[in-house]
């Protein structure tokens, strides 16, 4: 017990079974434990930061609502991921993708994938890659997020997007298509801006 | 076999992974806030609770304190008075205030009597057969002559029935008027029997500068009669002169008793010789006094500072900040106004508190999103600009601290001021802040007891605050306006 009353959680496991008991400290500890993260989490699935905010906050919501489901408590990292990733997913049926607009990407030329691109975007930094992935369209981000991020395969994908398989490859397909778009976009600006 | 199968992608996957593997934002703190306020069960305990917890404990200890030591000061005062009052020991605490002309002359019990009849000093004396000096005890409701037994010499006898009469509700009054010095008894008592006889010591004219320290010490307090009034008291019956001139003086014993010791002049005819050897009136405190002067009863203090702060705040340089022009555009404004209770006591000079409150940080500055647009200009078509927004935001800051801090009277004791540190803890942001402290003090009089004290703080914070996201830094300079209740002070 150390001062204040403020009590230390040596464990994970500890912590969890604090939060499922109800423990104020204990959920403050896992809310602080994890609020960074998951918000950068929430960031990289949202169009604003309003947004990733919304999604944020209804997710740890969830997150200490259902707690007490969680049987293993060693695997509260992977467990709390998967719920904010759920929720962003739920948020963009709920209210993204009502207000989609498919925008002039689809017309976009696609240009030849090179390995020379794709080398590029590999190399590119994580401010950089938030740049892009705010360019995407949101079922694209989302898919990309999903797959390149998250490390979901196409059939995982599909259950949790509801959606055929063929169209989330698809949908990856073109995001990564767009993405090189971008990349050569970039490329010819930064070759206009070095000379 | 499918092509997607063999994941082309796996290097892109691995790099992007890699590359938000430490991605974190950290929310603000009003989001934060909000969650944590929602939290199904468990409502987070809010800090105030503990603060108040904590101001409730100290006041609490405070009371018992001082009650106790009243019941404590109670029965040994009853000591104290005598011991102070031997006739062989001329201190501080026992300085004799009683000019009377016949003071030298030691006069026995039966002398005493004699005297006091021979100066046909009666009026409300009931003189016993044994006692050379009449006393009352005067009790609300309740009129017992004090008498002492035969065997006991006065003074002792005189405790004795005090002890005996008195309770802590009992409020006794001990008039005791002759023209005789009631030193005179002490010569027959025990060496360390406390006697009451001292009291009329002095031989010198009493002055102001005789009675202040003694009234300072406030063991003796002395009510001295006007010269024009002698006469008066002199051809006017005794009995009236016991009644009106005597002033009443207190000797409590416990916490509502008081005793109250007159000494008359012995010879009236002296009176024109030596105007300035007049009847005064001697009483004892309740108190024991300490050295410096203050009552260890009278050493807390109370005080209410309304805090307004100024607070430097910059955006810490080496993170990863995603703040950018920062402000503090409210300072001094009410916005910015906290609050701070102190508590705590006082030795000699020093003083040491306890404090519980709150600041207020009020700022707004640019946090950068991690969203950018695309603002085409002639030299770039393409050029990406990354999205901000401003935010204002006011956030208390409860701290709990103590400190310590050494305080002077200037201006005739009208103003005091006050110099010291203090060592703050945020639970919030656990953080700690310790700052210097300094001040001044305008002394009112509140009652005849108390003093009200109406202050300048200043604090300046040694170290810097850090925002909760450890993004923003603050330098707080705070400055307050205080209201301080305490027992009117003595100067040390």
């Amino acid at each position: 017990m150390a001062l204040f009353g403020r009590k230390s959680y040596q464990t994970l496991t500890e912590l969890v079974l604090g939060c499922q008991q109800r423990q104020p400290r204990a959920q403050r500890a896992f809310y602080e434990r994890y609020q960074g993260r998951m918000l950068g989490v929430c960031v990289r699935y949202a169009r604003t930061v309003a947004e990733a905010e919304d999604i944020f906050q209804e997710a740890f919501l969830k997150v200490f609502t259902h707690i007490d489901e969680l049987i293993k408590p060693e695997s509260a990292d992977s467990w709390v991921k998967a719920v904010v990733v759920r929720t962003a997913i739920n948020y963009y049926h709920r209210t993204t993708r009502p207000q989609e607009h498919l925008t002039s990407y689809e017309a976009i030329s696609e240009p030849p994938a090179s390995d020379d691109h794709l080398q590029l975007l590999a190399g590119y930094d994580q401010e950089a890659l938030l740049g892009l992935l705010a360019r995407l369209p949101d079922d694209y981000r989302l898919v990309v997020n999903l797959y390149l991020v998250e490390g979901y395969n196409h059939a995982e994908i599909a259950t949790l997007l509801k959606i055929p398989e063929a169209t989330a490859r698809s949908r990856f397909s073109r995001a990564r298509q767009l993405l090189l778009t971008f990349v050569n976009q970039h490329g010819i600006q930064r070759h206009e801006f070095l000379g | 076999m499918n092509s997607w199968d063999d994941d082309p992608d796996e290097l892109l996957r691995r790099h992007w992974q890699q590359a938000f593997d430490d991605f974190e934002v950290q929310p603000r703190s009003s989001l934060s806030r909000r969650i944590l306020n929602q939290l199904p069960a468990g409502r987070r305990r809010r800090p105030i609770r503990w603060l108040v917890a904590g101001l409730l404990l100290l006041m609490t200890a405070g009371l018992l304190y001082q009650v106790r030591f009243s019941e404590r000061s109670g029965t040994k005062d009853k000591n104290n008075i005598a011991q102070s009052a031997s006739p062989h020991r001329s201190t501080s605490k026992s300085r004799v205030l009683q000019p009377t002309t016949s003071a030298e002359r030691p006069l026995s019990p039966a002398l005493a009597r004699t005297n006091s009849r021979s100066d046909e000093v009666t009026a409300s004396q009931r003189p016993t057969t044994r006692r050379p000096s009449a006393s009352r005890i005067e009790t609300p409701g309740v009129s017992a002559p004090l008498v002492a037994s035969p065997q006991v010499e006065t003074e002792a006898g005189f405790l004795a029935q005090t002890r005996k009469l008195t309770k802590r509700t009992d409020k006794i009054e001990f008039v005791t008027t002759s023209n005789v010095a009631l030193r005179s008894e002490t010569r027959k008592t025990r060496r360390n029997a406390p006697t009451l006889t001292s009291l009329s010591r002095s031989k010198s004219p009493r002055t102001t500068a005789d009675r202040s320290p003694a009234t300072s010490s406030g063991l003796v307090r002395s009510e001295r009669v006007e010269p024009d009034q002698a006469p008066r008291e002199v051809s006017a019956s005794q009995d009236a002169l016991s009644d009106s001139q005597v002033a009443t003086n207190y000797l409590s014993v416990g916490t509502s008793q008081f005793l109250r010791i007159a000494g008359l002049l012995s010879l009236p005819g002296q009176l024109g010789a030596l105007p300035a050897q007049l009847p005064v009136t001697d009483s004892v405190s309740r108190y024991r006094v300490e050295d410096n002067g203050v009552r260890p009863t009278q050493r807390w203090f109370i005080d209410a500072v309304p805090l307004s702060s100024f607070q430097w705040m910059s955006a810490l340089p080496a993170s990863a900040s995603y703040l950018s022009q920062v402000h503090a555009p409210a300072a001094f404004s009410p916005a910015t106004w906290g609050y701070q209770v102190n508590g705590g006591v006082r030795f000699g000079r020093w003083q040491a508190h306890l404090s519980m409150g709150q600041l207020r940080r009020w700022a707004y500055y640019t946090v950068n999103e991690n969203r950018y647009r695309v603002e085409p200009n002639p030299a770039n078509p393409y050029h990406l600009v990354r999205e901000a927004h401003t935010v204002a935001e006011n956030v208390a800051l409860p701290m709990v601290g103590a400190g310590l801090s050494q305080y002077r009277l200037l201006g005739q004791g009208r103003y005091a001021i006050e110099l010291g540190g203090q060592f703050s803890y945020l639970p919030t942001s656990r953080q700690t802040l310790l700052g210097l402290r300094g001040g001044v003090n305008r002394r009112l009089p509140l009652s005849h007891r108390l003093e009200l004290q109406a202050s300048v703080v200043i604090e300046y914070g040694l170290n810097r605050l850090l925002s909760e996201q450890r993004q923003l830094a603050i330098h707080p300079v705070v400055v307050g306006f205080g209201v301080r209740i305490q027992p009117r002070l003595e100067k040390p």
